[in-house]
């Protein structure tokens, strides 16, 4: 299994997309804080009700908000970008044929999967690593270029919060990658796993909107769905209300009927496994033949 | 072809009526073979005769309808991973990462096998002549190139049982020659070959054993010489050609009489052809020639399938 992991790391380090995937994701978050710093100097009031100045704004990008910042970035756009990864290197081997060049080397078609899966998880969780560090350097100059040098807010409670947030993020687009991956290797193509997967994530907040206008039996359905059960446990992660948060704000859910942190979380992990398992599944009950 | 015929010795690789179905369509059919220690066994067939399905379900990428293909002793649809740690294979196309260098996606396959020795990777690109281009990416090669890296990476791991699909496909002569070359001394070092190749003076060069295949059945199984004497002919003319046709028709070990060029063609063999002689001479039909009718694994090719090979006919 060691030996198969290796391999797949080796080839995916080797391979331009997943750099120009790590590229995007640190330009995202460069771009992101150069905006939100720029907009910080302006005069007078923003937001809704007008009620942040640009010094709230610059306060709201010093370091204590780095990590969940650079998460919420992760948890919204860092999703199209894990989808992408994740489908490339499931379908990627259909379309150029070796499917059976693995298969044939392997030590296993299960070990082999589990392998590309791992690999592919590792990656994102580096990405969305590098997402947060690429945001501590720049909150860091912002707060230090404003005067904020204390470090005192650096807690052990404060760090567990930042940890958790991370794994949080991480948890949540959790079934978008797990669904690209599956829906690759089951269409044989990149393409089905990235439109599957992207497909679900672009049209799922507008289907949802327009299900709760429905009203009746269809205002419950939403509770059931992926993006609304991520957007409920990634408001635990505490970004301040000044910062764009790429998704519904506690008070946009308050009053709906919307499951437990709990349950967001249990709900997930089922979508996530029966994508992993229909992958597994199909990957090692199907005759392996190029697309 | 091969004289060195191998004693026959273990069993590597068998075929115990192995079928596989595509709904209605029937890819193979009731395949029984076997292959043996370091001999060089060659799968002969048309397009879409079955061959690189039969080679799937050797390799345990393809799982059968119906019997069983043991490598190794290993059933290969069950528990294939002990034999493909034995088994060196390019199924079709040799098909690698194009974003990767030769001598990178050598690499990658030497990381998932784990046991290549160091500088095996160059040993090997060096043997087929890749060991220039190596760092080029894969996707810059041309289809011989392809072709020689896919032979590569069968060796790499030093492989008991080697599987190579269309080999040639792509390759200048030279290159030809060189695969052609290489076939007989791989079986030399003890390595069994399974080649399925549409080249039959190719096959018939590097061959020990040949199997031909149709619609997915294999029609035919046996050594070279076996095959070509399936398909002895004599090649008769008399006065009267169609009293000649009779009397051949009266005798019991002869066949398949036809009418060929001005001459009367049947089956017999060439050891008995005075014997045949003195059977007609009773008879009163006097021939005026009598002679072998040259025969290539070719003929018989055509005899068994009832169609050219793609690449002879092209030929032609």
């Amino acid at each position: 299994m060691t030996r198969l992991i290796a391999a797949e790391f080796f080839k995916l380090r080797k391979r331009m997309m997943t750099w120009i995937v790590a590229a995007l994701f640190v330009g995202l978050v460069i771009l992101l804080y150069s905006i939100l710093w720029s907009i910080s100097g302006r005069e007078g009031t923003f937001g809704s009700h007008n009620r942040f100045t640009g010094e709230d704004l610059r306060r709201a990008l010093f370091l204590q908000s780095a990590v969940p910042f650079s998460l919420s970035v992760v948890g919204s756009f860092g999703v199209i970008l894990a989808v992408v990864l994740a489908a490339g290197a499931a379908g990627s081997e259909y379309s150029w044929g070796t499917v059976r060049l693995m298969a044939t080397a392997s030590s296993g078609r299960l070990r082999l999967i589990s392998a590309k899966l791992l690999v592919v998880c590792g990656l994102v969780a580096a990405g969305a690593l590098m997402a947060v560090i690429v945001g501590i350097c720049y909150s860091a100059i912002i707060t230090y270029t404003s005067g904020g040098t204390s470090l005192a807010f650096v807690t052990g409670t404060f760090l567990r919060e930042q940890a958790e947030s991370y794994g949080r993020t991480l948890f949540v687009i959790s079934p978008y990658v797990a669904m690209a991956f599956s829906m690759a290797v089951v269409g044989r193509s990149t393409m089905m796993g990235v439109g599957s997967a992207l497909g679900v994530a672009l049209m799922e907040p507008l289907v949802t909107a327009m299900m709760r206008e429905a009203g009746g039996v269809w205002e419950s359905i939403p509770k059931f769905l992926i993006n609304t059960n991520m957007q409920v446990i990634l408001l635990k992660n505490s970004v301040p209300d000044v910062l764009p948060r790429f998704g519904p704000s506690r008070g946009d859910l308050a009053g709906r009927d919307v499951n437990s942190a709990e349950e967001a979380a249990v709900l997930l992990a089922v979508y996530a496994i029966a994508f992993i398992a229909l992958a597994f599944y199909v990957y090692r009950r199907r005759d392996i033949t190029a697309s | 072809m091969n004289t060195d015929q191998p004693s026959q010795g273990r069993e590597i690789l068998r075929l115990e009526s192995l079928w596989k179905r595509y709904g209605k369509i029937t890819a193979v059919a009731d395949m029984n073979l076997s292959v043996f220690d370091g001999e060089v066994f060659s799968f002969l067939g048309p397009n879409g005769s079955g061959k690189s399905t039969t080679v799937g379900m050797i390799l345990g990428l393809v799982r059968p309808t119906k019997g069983r293909a043991l490598a190794f002793g290993s059933d290969m649809a069950t528990h294939p991973w002990p034999a493909l740690k034995r088994i060196g294979a390019v199924v079709e196309t040799p098909a690698f990462y194009p974003y990767l260098s030769g001598h990178d996606n050598l690499r990658a396959l030497a990381i998932m096998l784990g046991d290549v020795p160091k500088g095996r990777i160059d040993e090997m690109l060096e043997l087929v002549g890749l060991r220039e281009r190596g760092r080029d990416p894969y996707k810059a090669y041309s289809l011989g190139m392809k072709q020689r890296l896919g032979i590569a990476s069968t060796l790499l791991r030093d492989p008991e049982l080697i599987i190579l699909d269309e080999p040639t496909n792509g390759l200048d002569p030279a290159g030809t020659a060189e695969v052609r070359e290489l076939i007989p001394r791989l079986a030399h070092e003890g390595r069994s070959v399974f080649l399925c190749s549409h080249l039959l003076h190719e096959v018939q060069q590097v061959s020990d054993r040949v199997g031909i295949v149709k619609k997915g059945r294999l029609v035919a199984q046996g050594t070279v010489d076996e095959l070509l004497a399936r398909g002895q002919f004599l090649r008769l003319r008399a006065d009267d050609n169609e009293a000649l046709r009779r009397a051949l028709d009266g005798i019991p070990w002869v066949s398949r009489i036809e009418y060929v060029d001005g001459y009367v063609r049947a089956a017999a063999p060439v050891a008995r052809a005075s014997e045949l002689n003195r059977a007609l001479a009773a008879q009163e039909v006097y021939l005026s020639e009598l002679t072998p009718w040259e025969t290539d694994l070719e003929s018989v090719f055509l005899e068994l399938t009832g169609e050219p090979m793609a690449g002879e006919a092209a030929k032609r």
